[in-house]
Formats: C-alpha cells, structure tokens, sequence
C-alpha cells in the first residue's frame, strides 16, 4: 500500500514549534533589502541624535539633568537599537492577525495542532531574537567608534540583560494585544497607529523621558511601555543604580503577567471571533 | 474500533448568527434609534455521519450553510446545539488532538508562508504536526508523483501561480496524513490541467477506502468525477442526502428529454412519455412516472429515426438547479439565512 493510502498514526512527539523561532529572520533575507533599508535608518537616526546631543551640549554645559554627553548620546543609541529594530519588524513576516485576517488565512492558526497563542509566541521569541542580533551589532559597532560607552560595573551589564529580556516580553506582548483588535476591528491600522506613537514617546525611544516634566515622567514610568526601552537602557547608562534596580525589575515583570493574562483572554475571545470573518 | 471513531458524526447540529437590521441603521434624525438584532438560521437540526471510506459531495447554494457546517466540523465554530465527533473527538473542545486527524483547505486561502519557499512551508508544518522525518520526506514524495511540486518548491509562495500554489495547499493538507479530508472548494480558479491533476490525488485518495473526505465545490463535473454520495443543504438544512445515482429520482417529474428526429416527425404517440413541445425535427418529450431513460430511448429507436436525445435534467447540475428552484419556491419566506 503506498503512503497515501494508510493514514497515519497519531504522532508520538511533540509539535516541535520552536522551530518556528527561524520563521521572521528567514522571511527577512528574503527581503534582503529590507535588512539594509533597517541598517540604513538606525544609522542616520543614530548620526542625527549624536549631531543633535553634541549641539545641545555646547551649549548647556557638562549635563543636563543629570546626565552628561556621552550618558545622553549612549542612551539614544541603545534606544533606536532598541526601538527602531522592532518597529520595523513589526508585520514584516505578514503573520499578523491583521494580515491573516485580511486575506481569511487567519483560520488555518486554529486547526493545526499548535494553539494559535503558542505559534504567534514562538514566531515573536524570533522576531525578539532577531531584533537582539541588530542589538548586539549595533552595541558593538558603537562601542568600537566610542559612540557608546560601557556599562558601569559588571553588575549593571546583567541587570540590563534580565531588564531587556522582560523588556522584549513587554514589547512583545503589546504588539500582540494590539493586533488581536483585528479580531473586533477587523483591520487593526487605526489602533496599530496609536499604540506606535504611545511607544515611541512614552517608552523613552524618541526622547528619554527624564527630560519631561516630572508628572509626565512619573506617569510614563509606570506604564509598559517604558518597560521597553526606558528602563533597560537608564539601568545600562547607570541612570538607574543596580542598588535601586529591584523595583523596576519587579514593574516589569509584573506587566510580563498582567499583559500575558489580557493576552490570554483576548486569544479565547478571539477564537470565537472567528465566525463573522469569512464565508 | 468502529466505523464512526474513524469517520465524521454530526447530530442535531443548529447555528445561528446574529445579524442586524440594516433598515434600522443609524441616521442623524433619530440618533438614539437602537439596531436591532435578529438571529440567522445558518444550520437547523442538521444530521449527518461519513462513514471511513467514503466521498461526499457538500453542495448547496451560496449561503445554503455549507461552510458554517464546514466550519463547525473542523471545529472553527461551536454549534448552538447538537454535537460533533470526528474520528471520535469533539472537534472544538479537542481541537489541537483533532487537527492531527483532519487535512483542510479552504478555497484560495493558503496556509503557505508567503516568503519562503514552498518547500520550507512543508517543513514548517512538519515541525508543528512533529511527523518523523522519514514519514514527511515519503509522503512529500508521494504527493509530489501526482503534483509535481518538485518543479516549483524551491520558489517563494509569493512567486507561484495561483495553479502552483493550491497544489502546494492541497499538498500542506495531506502532508500529515489524515484520515478526514475537509476541502472547500479546492479547485476554484484552476485551469483545466490543474484541476486533473487535483483529481488524480483525490481519485487516489478515494479509492484506497481509508478517509472520510468531504468535498465542497459549485463544480458539479467534479462533483460527477468524485462523489459517489452527494448531500445537499439549503437554507441551513439537509434536502438531500444519498447516492450520486438517487439524486435525479429527487427531480423525476422534471426530466425532459430533448429528441431530435432525422425528418419532422408525424403526431407523436408514446407509450412511455408524453410531448412536452415541438418544433420541426425537435421534440421535448417528458418520461411518464415509473418509465426511465432506456425505455423511453428503446421505443423511440424503434419507430422513429433519431439523430440525437439529450436527457436534460438529469445532470447533476440540471437537477441542483431544479432542487434549489424548488426549495426557493417552497419556502421563500425563510430565504436570507446566514453562514455560507
């Protein structure tokens, strides 16, 4: 009998999903001028925030609330490594809720044997790693042209690696609330346009967000955006001492479960969504 | 285990959709006019059992319900009432055990990932199905005999013709080897080849007697080519279900057949059937209840000279579209149900 005829028995391994963790760099080389278009606009954002901080710095002195050039210079070029890699990627692989509903692939998440919720983690550990290496080149290349200076201690290098990691949670999970909307809205622009610009400003990517009034401070610093890149990068420049790191670690992880738990309602909710899409 | 743990059972099954009145849209003279909501039959007290084995036709028309039971039968939606089983699981509470058991495609949605090429789609669903790479590269192979995919899955999805890319679909259904085949309309859009080759794997699939394969098309040629059972549903509920040969007893006193005589034929008198109308050498004559197609054919050879009859009605299409016009006119009034 040939193989098509038998069906098979049921496996006897588990789906071996973090597979799927290759899925967003693969998507991008293949899309190899992307990668350079992403190169090319941390690169001037990077040359532009560097002419912007050394102009401001002559003229208001050695620092600026609190901080001087080469804190304020080393802050913006982790913040656009940080931000601008992931803004980028986001949507870049097409396997957004948005686009699957669009085009009513979406149903095909929902009869495979990997739920929905775990393919769309895998894929974003990927794009989280992916982002990571554009990180790690950047940081290194900055290092080498003195652009960006060392952590201050050993110590505070691994306390921005555990804040990044919850950082890349946090990243994570807020892109993925927001393109679950398409399951209510169908087309998720209008809320995928607002949550961009609330993580630009509010995360610190565009300007740190010391350099804001204190009550915009104080009530951006709490919410998960900042979690994102204000955090890990104000703990790497020591604008945040390793002593005083608990705290904001602790915010951080509690917005790691507090998004993952509304992630996880939303998912249900979804699933039943999914009868008025399609005929 | 019996025949049913390998099949399809659906029992009871009702699902309505809520709809809103459009009359009562919102307009700026009465702001605070609330719509109202009414509920669409989309599928009433549908039952139905696929047996292992066996190809079935789905047909219906256009929101007749045919992908709302598609859907509640490949656990995308959850009935109102009723229940289902495939392969002896609930199909929405049990979805991830039961993906392993069905393939599915869905008109020209694909599953493929569109910026990688064909072949590391395969392997993607390789990795989520966990199929022992032995088994994945044999039934690739195998599939790749009747599709030829081997020509073009080394090209990015987004780079295929539409013919190229529902065989690698239909490819990414089977890959895992499921007993239960669900394929909503797999050959709209094909040209004439492609479709061949589609029926070929099916035709395969068919004859082995190891799948349940549900098959909805408005294709009535390959609904004729594969479907030994036909079933049609209108207006959410099941008005036939049987043999593809029992379909045309459904519409017998509609059957008419088109008789063209070598010369005008003088006043027609048959024992079998009676004459419908005439025009010159061609005369459209009606079977007489209980008189099938070969006698009314013997006794008309044997008294006329007959250059051609064309048995209208009893292709699957003629008698679909009888079956819905009747439908239509015996219950206009439960026209507009929901689903598709």
């Amino acid at each position: 009998m040939s193989p098509l005829a038998r069906p098979a028995a049921p496996p006897d391994r588990a789906p071996r999903a973090h597979r799927l963790i290759t899925l967003v760099p693969r998507s991008e080389w293949a899309y190899r001028p992307r990668i350079a278009a992403t190169g090319f606009v941390i690169v001037t954002q990077v040359f532009l925030y560097v002419l912007l901080w050394r102009a401001l710095y002559r003229e208001s002195g050695d620092t600026v609330v609190g901080l001087d050039m080469s804190q304020a210079i080393t802050y913006s070029v982790l913040a656009t490594l940080m931000g601008t890699g992931r803004v980028i990627l986001e949507g870049a692989s097409q396997e957004t809720a948005q686009s699957k509903i669009r085009d009513g692939s979406v149903v095909f998440w929902f009869v495979r044997p990997l739920a929905a919720r775990r393919y769309c983690a895998w894929r974003g550990l990927g794009e989280s790693l992916y982002a990571t290496l554009w990180l790690l080149g950047g940081l290194t290349v900055g290092v080498l042209c003195s652009l960006v200076a060392l952590p201050p201690s050993w110590s505070a290098a691994a306390v921005t690696v555990v804040s990044y990691a919850l950082g890349q949670v946090v990243f994570y999970q807020i892109s993925l609330l927001v393109d679950l909307t398409s399951f209510w809205t169908i087309t998720s622009f209008g809320v995928n346009r607002l949550a961009a610009f609330a993580q630009l400003l509010l995360s610190g990517g565009l300007i740190p967000l010391w350099l804001f009034p204190d009550w915009f401070r104080s009530t951006a610093g709490h919410l998960p955006f900042a979690a994102t890149i204000n955090v890990p990068v104000s703990l790497y420049t020591g604008r945040i001492p390793v002593t005083a790191s608990a705290p904001y670690l602790a915010e951080q992880a509690l917005w790691c479960v507090l998004l993952a738990m509304l992630g996880r309602l939303m998912w249900r909710r979804a699933a039943r969504r999914l009868l008025v899409l399609g005929g | 285990m019996s025949g049913t743990d390998h099949g399809i059972t659906v029992t009871g099954v009702t699902k309505t959709f809520r709809t809103w009145d459009t009359a009562d849209a919102w307009s700026i003279r009465r702001p605070l006019r609330r719509r109202r909501a009414r509920r669409a039959v989309a599928l009433a007290d549908v039952d139905l059992r696929i047996e292992r084995g066996e190809f079935i036709g789905l047909l219906g028309q256009n929101g007749a319900g045919k992908s709302t039971l598609i859907k509640i039968m490949t656990g995308l939606l959850l009935p109102e009432e009723g229940s289902v089983r495939v392969c002896g699981l609930d199909p929405y509470a049990d979805r991830e055990r039961n993906a392993h058991n069905m393939g599915v495609t869905f008109g020209q949605r694909t599953q493929m990932w569109w910026d990688l090429p064909a072949r590391d789609s395969f392997g993607i669903l390789r990795d989520i199905y966990g199929l022992p790479p032995t088994v994945w590269r044999d039934t690739l192979t195998q599939l790749d005999d009747v599709l030829a995919l081997s020509a073009f899955w080394d090209t990015p999805v987004r780079f295929l013709s539409l013919g190229q890319r529902v065989r690698c679909d239909l490819a990414a259904a089977l890959l895992h080897r499921p007993p239960v085949l669900f394929l909503d309309e797999p050959t709209i859009g094909l040209d004439v080849l492609v479709k061949d080759q589609v029926r070929e794997l099916l035709t395969r699939y068919a004859t082995t007697g190891d799948h349940a394969i549900v098959l909805t098309t408005h294709d009535m040629a390959e609904v004729e080519a594969l479907c030994r059972r036909i079933v049609v549903i209108d207006r959410g509920r099941i008005v036939h279900d049987g043999p593809r040969e029992a379909l045309a007893d459904v519409t017998d006193a509609e059957h008419t057949y088109l008789v063209e005589f070598e010369t005008p034929p003088p006043a027609l008198h048959l024992l079998t059937a009676d004459v419908v109308s005439g025009e010159g050498p061609t005369v459209r004559v009606r079977p007489r209840p209980g008189a099938d197609r070969a006698q009314v054919t013997a006794e008309l050879l044997a008294a006329h000279a007959v250059r051609s009859v064309v048995y209208e009605g009893t292709r699957a299409e003629d008698i679909l579209r009888t079956l819905y016009g009747r439908t239509a006119r015996q219950s206009p009034a439960a026209a507009g149900g929901g689903g598709g």
